[in-house]
């Protein structure tokens, strides 16, 4: 048994306006993309070998699938014309389909079934043609008719394809997968049912989890915060203190600001969007990528100041002699030190004196000792996990919001003991 | 690199292999001119194991004159490499491409 | 600025393969060495090609001159692996605009190619040589 997806470019376009910037096939529902639900079903079924043809561009889905050994499959990929049919699709497929079953899934996004039931005799056995369709997409059997199992034994196992058209359906589905979590293989370390939680999450005191939810990889959750039920937090996600996020969906990279509640929303970078009634509202505030605007008093600012010129003499007379001793044995520093660098430069940007000369642009008032881009420091290289841009700023986005003159020392010093691990470019 | 020419039913299959590009390229071109090739024509590519864009100018050539004809081209066993050029110039829309030559002559 | 590797081949079409080979084997060696993230053999293609189509270029646009030659170098850093073309020719536009399939064009592919290849290209002119450079990263960030 094999398995053939057919994407047909001009489909799923609601998808590419919702979540612009993402081929429709990869945007996740529950955490994990429709493609790699598709690949579960494929695999559930018994098929290893995948083959994805599209009339459109493909680079996309090949960067994320490449040959499909992250899944255990083998994928190829080949090309079609936009009016191909099933049968033309087969002609051009020949080689891969060999003599076997192909189960072709034209044009779909999603498949419901039970990781727990079993596929294989049931696909296998029936007969070549359309199983299932909902006008949009279809299941459609192809290939070998099996001679010999013309009698379908026992009951069918649970097989549907559900209408997926439209911004409240996905709602309703991502809520649907999440109720009957048991059904699928959801993203996650699951020590109970209903509950599955990325790697890298920090879920601090005082915070109320109800299931079912589940939550990404590098996610902060702050005091005082109700999660669920029925909620799915992405990966790269940061939600302040004291907000509620229940029966919603927080897409990947988004920062959820303080006392905020989510309820039956869609959350997605600095959109709201309202799957009830369609209504997408753009937050200026409390959500990433908005301008960063608390700047404080004027008080503030002058004790800020003040503290940032203190802590960048402290600074200035540690690193005075290591930076004299070793500058002459590196040669022209490399940004935000890679990693592959002599020893000595290793050093060097270890004891942070690649940032030394910057120094003096904090006496002059130039620049922050510590703060969002631009500065010596940022407020990014506080953090470990930050891998991108998009990370670096929405833990940028919570420091601002939360920075205090003085809370700007110890993560000074979270900054200098990071340096090892950090892998953003400073300014 | 060898081409050679055969036919299969109504098709006439071209089969190519070796290396297309700068310096191949003439030498196809050449071919192309001095044997008839109209008709339904299938261009097995099996044995090409590497393709630049000086080979695909040729390919696209031949698929232009092709269509102006109102003519039938397939083509037929485009390695990985082979294809990753079609697709990264979307010259996969120009051309009805199978992976086996019998299918394609069906 | 180390070059690990250097060979110069006259401006004659019948290199073409020889050029492209280089830089198949440079990537492979740079990918076994360093490492990379992704498939070899697609690294190793994509220099094999880029600088095919490359190499192609400089050769088309010598127009005859007896004595024209292409250098490439192929170098390491931090960044990844870096071919650099060189030729003799007269300086060039290296800002094409992308073909347009729908038309089927016979040429203007190579440097779209390179461009869809490569993570950065960038063209400059130093002592009456047309220098282009291409760098593909071993560790492209994730998506």
């Amino acid at each position: 048994m094999k398995t053939l997806i057919i994407i047909r470019e001009n489909a799923h376009s609601w998808l590419r306006d919702t979540f612009p910037g993402q081929h429709p096939l990869l945007v996740r529902i529950c955490n994990k993309s429709f493609l790699e639900f598709l690949f579960d079903f494929s695999i559930i079924a018994g098929a290893r070998e995948v083959r994805i043809v599209s009339d459109g561009d493909m680079a996309e889905i090949r960067d994320f699938c490449h040959d499909g050994g992250r899944w255990g499959l083998n994928i190829s990929y080949a090309t079609i014309q936009k009016s191909d049919t099933i049968t033309q699709i087969n002609n051009k497929n020949r080689r891969f389909y060999a003599a076997e079953r192909i189960i072709v899934l034209d044009n779909l996004l999603f498949i419901e079934f039970n990781k727990n039931e079993s596929y294989t005799e049931y696909l296998a056995s029936s007969h070549v043609g359309m199983l299932l369709s909902n006008g949009q997409g279809s299941v459609y059997l192809d290939g070998a008719d099996q001679q010999s199992i013309l009698e379908q034994c026992g009951s069918s196992p649970h097989i549907s394809i559900p209408e997926l058209g439209s911004l409240p359906e996905y709602f309703r589905l991502s809520a649907e997968i999440l109720r009957q979590g048991s059904r699928y293989i959801l993203p996650g370390y699951s020590n109970e049912d209903g509950c599955y939680i990325g790697r890298n999450v920090v879920i601090h005191k005082g915070v109320e989890i109800k299931k079912p939810v589940i939550i990404g990889n590098n996610v902060q959750i702050m005091p005082g915060c109700v999660i669920g039920p029925e909620a799915v937090i992405g990966s790269t996600v940061i939600i302040d203190r004291e907000s509620l996020v229940t029966g919603s969906i927080v897409m990947h990279n988004t920062f959820v600001g303080e006392q905020l509640e989510v309820k039956n929303k869609i959350a997605s970078g600095n959109r709201l969007m309202d799957p009830a009634t369609g209504a997408s509202l753009q937050l200026v505030d409390a959500h990433l990528l908005s301008e960063i605007t608390s700047e404080g008093t004027v008080y503030e600012g002058i004790v800020r100041r003040l503290v940032h010129v203190l802590a960048a003499l402290l600074l200035f007379i540690a690193q005075l002699l290591p930076y004299l001793f070793l500058r002459p044995f590196v040669g022209e520093p490399v940004a935000g030190g890679t990693g592959h660098e002599h020893k000595t430069a290793q050093l060097f940007n270890r004891l942070s004196l690649d940032r030394f000369p910057q120094l003096f642009r904090v006496f002059s008032g130039s620049l922050r000792l510590i703060g969002s881009q631009p500065a010596v420091f940022r407020y990014a290289e506080t953090e470990e996990w930050p891998e991108n841009e998009m990370d670096a700023r929405i833990v940028e986005q919570f420091c601002t919001l939360h920075s205090h003159p003085f809370g700007d020392i110890p993560l000074l010093l979270k900054a200098l003991l990071n340096r090892k691990e950090s892998k953003i470019a400073a300014s | 690199m060898k081409i050679s020419s055969k036919k299969l039913g109504d098709y006439t299959i071209l089969s190519l292999s070796g290396i297309l590009n700068a310096s191949s390229a003439p030498q196809l071109k050449s071919y192309l001119e001095e044997t008839d090739f109209s008709g339904s024509l299938i261009i097995d590519l099996e044995l090409v194991d590497f393709l630049d864009s000086s080979g695909l100018g040729i390919l696209v050539g031949i698929a232009r004159r092709k269509k102006a004809a109102n003519e039938i081209l397939k083509l037929a066993n485009l390695n990985d490499r082979v294809k990753k050029v079609f697709e990264i110039t979307q010259a996969y829309t120009l051309f009805d491409i199978y992976d086996e030559v019998n299918a394609a002559a069906e | 600025m180390k070059h690990a590797i250097s060979v110069t081949l006259n401006a004659d079409i019948v290199y073409t393969r020889i050029a492209s080979q280089v830089a198949g084997a440079a990537a492979e060696v740079y990918a076994n060495e360093v490492g990379i993230t992704g498939n070899i053999a697609e690294f190793c293609h994509a220099f094999e090609l880029s600088v095919s189509e490359s190499f192609t270029n400089s050769v088309r646009h010598a127009n005859h001159q007896a004595d024209g030659d292409v250098t490439i170098n192929f170098f390491t850093d931090a960044n990844g692996l870096t071919a650099v073309v060189s030729d003799t020719n007269p300086e060039f536009n290296p800002v094409t605009p992308p073909p347009d399939v729908t038309l089927y064009p016979e040429g203007g592919y190579g440097l779209f190619i390179i461009h869809k290849l490569m993570d950065s290209i960038s063209y400059s002119r130093k002592k009456d040589r047309n220098i282009l450079t291409m760098t593909k990263s071993a560790h492209p960030p994730a998506i």
